[in-house]
C-alpha cells in the first residue's frame, strides 16, 4: 500500500491551472446529475419499487405454479448456518479432502496471500497455507492447485498437500506476463485459463499431475477466463468481443481433454461477460449438457430482461430444450445435489441463490445472501453449501 | 444582492460558497480526473463544466463538494467517450498526460472503472460509498474495481522493480 500511495502522490507535482476566470464567464453545456427533490426522489423510488415488486411476482409466481406440477428435483430448505470470518478478501473456493479451501487476499496492513482451510464440521479455519499470490483454488489428483505467481518463477501452479497442507510443488507456467486465473482438476490432469497477450488470445494450459509438468498449451482468441471439466469435454469462456470501452460478449470453446484440442466453438459472442474478482463462474457441466446464458446484441445489454439461461446438448452441440429467462447474469458454481446452482443478479449487486431443474427448467430453492456472492462450492462429503461473499465472511448453508 | 452569471441570478453566498469550494477542491479535482482521463485538456474542461454548471444550479444543489465531483466525472467520461480517447490496451494514452512517467504507465494499464476507484479512494481518499456516488456505481462495484486495481498496479510496481 506504501507503494501504491508513493505512486499516486507523484501527481501532486503536476502543476494545475488556475479555472475560476473560465468557470465564471462559461456558458454551461452538458446537463449534470439531476437535481431531485428528495420527496421526488422518495415517490419515484416508491413507484419503482412497487413496479419492481409487480414485475418480479410475475417473475416468480410463473416458475412456481410449474414448479408445482413439474418438478423433478426434492424440495431442499437452504438455511444459513454459520458465517465465517477468515479474512480481508476471500475470493475463489473449492471442497475436498474433507476441508473447505478458500483463497484470501489480505491487503492491509500488509499484502499477504494464502489458502485457508476451513474444518467443516466445526467451521473454523484449522490452517492458513501461504502463496506468493493466489487467483484459484481446485481440488483433484491428491492435491490443491492453486494459480498465482511464484517471486522468481513468475506465473505458477502450486501444489499443496491437503494432509501436510504445505505447497509441495510449483509448476512454473513460462507464459510471460501471462495471468494464470482459474483452474480445475480430475484425477490425473489440471487444466487453467491464462490470460497471455490480452485482449488478443490467451491459452488453456494442462499440467499432468503425475510429473507436475506442462503438457499441452491451447491457444485461444480472446482472454480465456472461466472453465469446467464435465461431460468428456474441458469448456472454456473466453471474452471476445469488446467495445471501445469494455467487454461486449464471450464465446465458449470446447476442448477435447484426450487431446487439449479445439472442437467446437459456440455461441460465438453472445455470453454476457463475467465482471468481477477473478471473474466469476458463467459455466457449468452437468445432466448431459453444459449450463451458461446468452444475451443478444453487442454489445450485451446487461440486465435485458432477454437473457436467459441455455443448456448445450454435449451430444449435439446445439441449444437443446427450453431456455430459460432470467433477466440479470447467470452464475453457476455447482451441478451437485440435483440440479445446476447459480447465483444471479447483476455482477456486484445482493444475490439470489437458486437452483434450476434440469429437467423441468424450473428455478427452485431460491435464497438471499447478505453481501456479494463470488464463489460457491457444495462439499459433496457432507452435502452443504459454501459461499464467499466480497470483503465479508464465508457463508456455510445446510440444504436440508 | 446578486451576481449575473450569463443570466442566471445567483445569490452572492451562493457564488461564494462554490468559489471557495473550486479554492479548496479544485487542484485535487483537477489532477484527479487527469489521472482518470490522461489528458489535462478534459480535465480542465470537466472541471470548469462541472463548477459552472455548479454555480448557474444555485441553491437548487444541496451538497456543491458531492455534486460538483460526481458531475465532473460524469463529464470527463462522457468527453472520453465522446473523443474516442478511452485507454483501452496498455500503453496506449496518456503520453501528454503531463503526469509523471511510472504514473502514467501504470494508471493506462488499468480500466476506466479502475482508474477511477484506485484515485478516489487512494489518492483522494473518499470512502469507498463515495466513490460509488461519485461515479454511478455500487460500493460493491468498487470494491471489485479498487481488488483488480489495486492488483495489477502492485504488479506493475513489482515488474518495474525487477
Amino acid at each position: 500500500m506504501a507503494d501504491l500511495d508513493r505512486l499516486l502522490r507523484q501527481a501532486d507535482r503536476v502543476r494545475t491551472p488556475d479555472l475560476w476566470s473560465d468557470i465564471e464567464r462559461r456558458e454551461p453545456r452538458q446537463p449534470g446529475p439531476a437535481v431531485v427533490p428528495r420527496v421526488a426522489a422518495a415517490v419515484v423510488a416508491l413507484t419503482m419499487a412497487a413496479a419492481g415488486f409487480a414485475v418480479a411476482a410475475v417473475a416468480f409466481l410463473g416458475p412456481e405454479r410449474k414448479m408445482a406440477e413439474q418438478r423433478t428435483t426434492t424440495p431442499l430448505d437452504p438455511t444459513v448456518t454459520a458465517a465465517i470470518d477468515i479474512g480481508q478478501f476471500p475470493s475463489e473456493i473449492a471442497a475436498g479432502y474433507g476441508a473447505v479451501w478458500v483463497t484470501v487476499n489480505q491487503a492491509d496492513p500488509a499484502e499477504r496471500w494464502y489458502v485457508a482451510r476451513i474444518d467443516p464440521a466445526t467451521t473454523e479455519v484449522t490452517d492458513e497455507i501461504d502463496v506468493t499470490e493466489v487467483h484459484d483454488v481446485a481440488v483433484g489428483a491428491g492435491a490443491l492447485w492453486v494459480t498465482g505467481r511464484d517471486r522468481e518463477l513468475g506465473p505458477a501452479v502450486f501444489r499443496i498437500d491437503p494432509t501436510s497442507r504445505t505447497v509441495s510443488a510449483i509448476v512454473p507456467l513460462h507464459c510471460g506476463r501471462c495471468h494464470a486465473d482459474q483452474i480445475v482438476a480430475d484425477d490425473r490432469r489440471v487444466w487453467l485459463t491464462a490470460s497471455v497477450d490480452y485482449p488478443e488470445s490467451g491459452q488453456v494450459i494442462q499440467i499432468d499431475a503425475s510429473s507436475n509438468t506442462v503438457t499441452t498449451r491451447t491457444t485461444l482468441p480472446g482472454d480465456p477466463r472461466d472453465l469446467v471439466l464435465g461431460e468428456g469435454s474441458v469448456w472454456v469462456y473466453s471474452l471476445t468481443h469488446f467495445t471501445e470501452q469494455s467487454v461486449a460478449g464471450g464465446t465458449i470453446y470446447r476442448l477435447d481433454p484426450r487431446t487439449a484440442e479445439l472442437v467446437a466453438t459456440l455461441l460465438e459472442g453472445r455470453v454476457p461477460p463475467a465482471a468481477g474478482i477473478n471473474g466469476p463462474p458463467v459455466l457449468a457441466a452437468g445432466f448431459g449438457a453444459l449450463w451458461t446464458s446468452v444475451a443478444p446484441g453487442r454489445p450485451i445489454a446487461l440486465g435485458s430482461d432477454r437473457t436467459a439461461i441455455v443448456a448445450i446438448d454435449a451430444a449435439t452441440n446445439e441449444i437443446s430444450g427450453e431456455t430459460v429467462p432470467l433477466g440479470t447474469l447467470f452464475f453457476p458454481f455447482s451441478v451437485e445435489g440435483g440440479g445446476v446452482w447459480f447465483r444471479d443478479g447483476d455482477a456486484d449487486a445482493e444475490p439470489v441463490i437458486s437452483r434450476i431443474d434440469p429437467t423441468t427448467r424450473t428455478i427452485e430453492d431460491s435464497f438471499g445472501v447478505e453481501g456479494t456472492v463470488l464463489d460457491g462450492v457444495i462439499d459433496p462429503e457432507t452435502g452443504t453449501m459454501w459461499l464467499t461473499t466480497y470483503e465479508g465472511p464465508v457463508i456455510r448453508v445446510d440444504l436440508r | 444582492m446578486g451576481m449575473d452569471v450569463r443570466g442566471v441570478v445567483v445569490t452572492e453566498r451562493v457564488g461564494q460558497g462554490i468559489e471557495a469550494l473550486y479554492r479548496s477542491d479544485g487542484d485535487r479535482l483537477w489532477r484527479a480526473v487527469l489521472m482518470y482521463a490522461g489528458d489535462p485538456e478534459v480535465a480542465s474542461d470537466a472541471v470548469a463544466e462541472a463548477f459552472a454548471q455548479a454555480l448557474r444550479r444555485g441553491d437548487a444543489v444541496r451538497d456543491p463538494r458531492r455534486w460538483v465531483w460526481r458531475a465532473t466525472f460524469r463529464i470527463a467520461a462522457g468527453e472520453l467517450k465522446e473523443r474516442r480517447r478511452v485507454v483501452v490496451s496498455a500503453d496506449e494514452g496518456y503520453e501528454h498526460s503531463e503526469l509523471p512517467l511510472q504514473l502514467g504507465m501504470a494508471l493506462a494499464k488499468l480500466s476506466p472503472h479502475q482508474r477511477a476507484a484506485v484515485v478516489l479512494h487512494h489518492y483522494v481518499g473518499y470512502p469507498v460509498r463515495d466513490v460509488a456516488r461519485i461515479i454511478g456505481s455500487t460500493a460493491s462495484a468498487v470494491g471489485v474495481h479498487l481488488y483488480r486495481g489495486r492488483r495489477r498496479l502492485r504488479r506493475l510496481l513489482e515488474e518495474g522493480d525487477g
